[in-house]
């Protein structure tokens, strides 16, 4: 995996957004990846300022969710797709009809999952997976000990996570869904390039357990390391209990301009 | 007692529009299929063909008790161009240099998205939907042999048209310069050589039977003319996958088409005609064309093509 350790959450998000653009100016049909969270949204934004200047256009773009919370009616405000839409897509070229997420209102939740991966094959995979790490090193809703061959399928929240999140839900943890359909770390590893970001000083322990830690179950995000194509993005923040920090400074000051990230 | 299928909240409409017929099939958003309607196309004018295809959807739609629409896929054969949403020179149904605003006219009747493609590309789109593995992609080319001949090719999961839309147009190219005169000029093509109706005119049959049919049967008999005729057919073809294969270097080559009606007894002349040139050649042996090949998956494969492309949105 290549390690790049930016000077804030924005530089990060610009090498992540590089990433994109790439992919957007090179690729017919290109399949995006897309995670929710705090970390990504810095991608997002200059990805919006690019479009908007011009630079890139996702008209011939496919985008498919990580996950998505069961039984919220469509539209709710907390869906994890609306979310995407109201930071995201909703400022750029993409498609309405082009953007997928785990379908959390079928009442065929089982076959939900599978027809998502069948629709990931159908759309010819997904080329850039972005991500976000959790602070116990959760990827999706890959929670320590989830298989790390693991396919979409649900999830139950536990009531410390459901807790955490009642913040969104009018502070009210029973109105947080208690399952969710995840994209699995199987599901994961099958994308063409894995590009995680992680900022700030809570990261900085799962991500030194995923990048410099054993291949654990344990450590969701250590699965990465198994992956051909995997890019961490961090900040000084979220970099600093990393032991070998000077020796992914100096791979990335000196690779070759040819060789992209 | 029937279970109401949780998945109809919503209905795709794939329709595979033919020369002779078009096949129309609606799916849940799982592209489990709800109900199918099997009708000869109207051809003739832009006018003809547009309200034939417009009436076919209505008419496959009232079939869905009330189940909304969602989006509809069309295949057809000629000069589609897909970000235009219009297809021309579409020989087969009598369509020239003026467009089929297709999806205009659906978007407006219906309200729903529309996309359109070539028809042998989304047969391949669907072929590839039931042949990739549960988690895994496939390289893969149809063969499409019909009327016509031509290839659909999906490359790393995804539809290859090529820089200029002609990815797969192998019918065109000509397998000697001394055979047959071709529409397109030259002589001796593929398409010339081997197609349905290329088979009919080497061998015409008589009554309902297809010719490719009642020629493996006199072949089988031990007419030696119909042995030789098809052999001759089966020498092309497999020329056909050995392009497709050197080109491509697909995993899959499926064959499909109205001549594949024919089924096992075709695909095994066609794997006779490759062992011939096996018999000659250690380099086309090494290529291990026949472990490729397979008939096209059971099922409408070009209409759930366009169920699939239109189940995945967006631009073309």
């Amino acid at each position: 995996m290549e390690i790049i350790i930016s000077e804030s959450p924005q530089d990060a998000g610009s090498i992540v957004a590089d990433a994109i653009q790439r992919l957007l100016t090179s690729a017919t049909q290109p399949v995006l990846g897309l995670s929710t969270g705090s970390s990504p949204l810095p991608v997002y934004r200059h990805l919006i300022d690019r479009h908007e200047r011009g630079l890139i256009s996702f008209a011939d773009a496919r985008a498919f969710l990580l996950d998505e919370y069961v039984g919220l009616a469509p539209g709710h405000p907390e869906a994890y797709r609306s979310f995407i839409q109201r930071e995201f897509t909703n400022h750029i070229d993409l498609s309405p009809e082009a953007l997928f997420g785990p379908d959390g209102t079928s009442a065929d939740l089982q076959g939900a999952t599978e027809a998502y991966e069948r629709l990931i094959t159908d759309a010819g995979g997904i080329d850039l997976q972005l991500l976000g790490i959790g602070g116990d090193g959760h990827i999706g809703f890959n929670e320590p000990t989830s298989s790390l061959g693991s396919r979409t399928r649900i999830k139950t929240l536990t009531d410390t996570t459901r807790a955490d999140n009642a913040r969104f839900f009018d502070d009210d943890a029973d109105a947080v869904p208690r399952h969710v359909l995840t994209q699995g770390i199987g599901t994961i590893l099958a994308s063409r390039h894995v590009m995680l970001i992680a900022t700030g000083e809570s990261k900085a322990a799962p991500i030194a357990s995923a990048v410099e830690g054993p291949l654990t179950a344990m450590v969701p995000a250590s699965a990465l390391q198994l992956h051909p194509h995997t890019t961490i993005v961090l900040d000084e923040a979220a970099a600093s209990q990393l032991t070998l920090d000077a020796y992914y400074r100096e791979a990335y000051a000196h690779k070759p301009d040819w060789q992209h990230v | 007692m029937t279970m109401a299928n949780p998945n109809t909240s919503e209905a795709i409409i794939g329709l595979d529009v033919g020369g002779t017929n078009t096949n129309a099939v609606a799916f849940d958003n799982q592209l489990v299929e709800l109900a199918d309607l099997h009708v000869p196309t109207v051809s003739g004018s832009v006018e003809t063909v547009a309200d034939s295809i417009l009436e076919t959807i209505a008419a496959l739609h009232d079939k869905l008790d009330g189940t909304p629409l969602a989006s509809v896929g069309i295949g057809i054969p000629g000069l589609v161009d897909p970000s235009a949403g219009i297809v021309r020179h579409a020989v087969n149904l009598g369509i020239a240099d003026e467009p089929l605003e297709i999806v205009n006219r659906v978007k407006v009747e219906f309200d729903v998205p529309c996309r359109i493609e070539n028809d042998v590309n989304l047969a391949a789109l669907g072929a590839h939907h039931v042949l990739s593995g549960e988690y895994t992609l496939c390289d893969l080319a149809y063969l499409s042999i019909g009327t016509g001949i031509a290839a659909g090719v999906i490359l790393n999961g995804r539809l290859h048209r090529g820089g200029r839309g002609v990815a797969g147009e192998i019918g065109h190219f000509p397998l000697s310069s001394d055979g047959p005169l071709c529409e397109c000029g030259l002589r001796g093509c593929l398409e010339v050589c081997a197609s349905g109706s290329a088979i009919a005119r080497q061998w015409p049959s008589t009554g309902p039977t297809p010719p490719i049919e009642s020629l493996i049967a006199a072949a089988i008999a031990g007419d030696d003319e119909a042995i030789e005729t098809l052999d001759r057919i089966a020498d092309h073809l497999a020329r056909a996958i050995y392009l497709l294969a050197v080109t491509y270097d697909v995993d899959r080559i499926v064959i499909g088409g109205g001549v594949a009606e024919a089924g096992t007894r075709l695909l095994d002349e066609i794997e006779n005609g490759v062992r011939r040139l096996e018999n000659q050649s250690d380099f086309v042996r090494s290529l291990r064309l026949t472990e490729r090949l397979s008939l096209k998956p059971a099922g409408a494969v070009g209409a759930l093509g366009a169920a699939v492309l239109a189940r995945l949105g967006g631009q073309p």
